[in-house]
């Protein structure tokens, strides 16, 4: 229950999120001022938590998409098996999102 | 005999969304082949973070990255105008609110990703910065 209403959420979300991709390639093909504003903008708190937030309903809706792959050829319908899936699904989520942004802190240089 | 349509003809392209089972089929189309494309995306984005204007043009000027940002960006925002589509067909139940929100959507994924095919497509044919 909890799982597909999140899917649903992460994905309106992820809605939002290519927003910001749109405006990170117009960005980037208009020039070095519009890029360097759009940077300021990503790189403020409020840009860094919306970009936290993508990052999250990219994984959550990842990793729940393949659990409703599954579903649609018909395994792991079972009670006992659907909630262990959902959790595998949340906490994957949470760990991917840690790993990339622990990752782009790295490529950053300035942990 | 004012109707000859079968019973299939007859059923084929109800539901709330018109179109029958295409777009429930293409959902699951585009999301397999999201999963390479959205870890592809998203280890392109890991590897840009902290990169200045320069090396990013640069990056984007490789035609793999462009092909790999085209695939992802078109098999991307076709899934987004399905999902969201869907999601408005699932929650408004007003007739005309659900179709303006509907037109609203799928205009709004054709511009948007009209806008990233242009930007990518300029920037994998540009001049290094």
């Amino acid at each position: 229950m909890a799982a597909s209403i999140t899917h649903r959420i992460t994905g309106v979300g992820l809605g939002i999120g290519s927003l910001l991709l749109t405006c990170w390639l117009l960005a980037l093909a208009d020039g070095p001022e519009s890029y360097a504003a759009l940077q300021a903008f990503l790189g403020s708190w409020f840009g860094r938590l919306l970009l936290l937030g993508f990052t999250w309903s990219m994984m959550y809706h990842l990793c729940n998409g393949i659990r409703h792959l599954f579903w649609d050829v018909g395994y792991g319908f079972e009670v006992a098996t659907a909630n262990r899936t959902a959790w595998a699904a949340f906490t994957g989520s949470v760990l991917l999102t840690i790993i990339v942004w622990g990752l782009a802190y790295l490529c950053r240089g300035d942990v | 005999m004012s109707d000859f349509k079968t019973p299939m003809g007859r059923v084929r392209g109800r539901g709330s969304a018109k179109d029958g089972t295409q777009t429930f089929w293409h959902q699951r189309l585009t999301a397999i082949a999201l999963i390479p494309l959205a870890a592809t995306f998203t280890g392109f984005m890991i590897a840009l973070t902290g990169d200045d204007y320069t090396s990013a043009v640069d990056t984007m000027r490789s035609p793999l990255v462009g092909v790999a940002m085209l695939m992802f960006l078109l098999i991307g925002f076709y899934h987004m105008s399905i999902g969201l589509a869907h999601v408005v067909e699932d929650y408004v139940h007003w007739e005309l609110g659900k179709i303006g929100l509907i037109i609203v959507i799928k205009l709004g994924c054709l511009g948007l990703s009209l806008a990233c095919v242009l930007s990518v497509i300029k920037l994998s044919f540009g001049s290094a910065a």
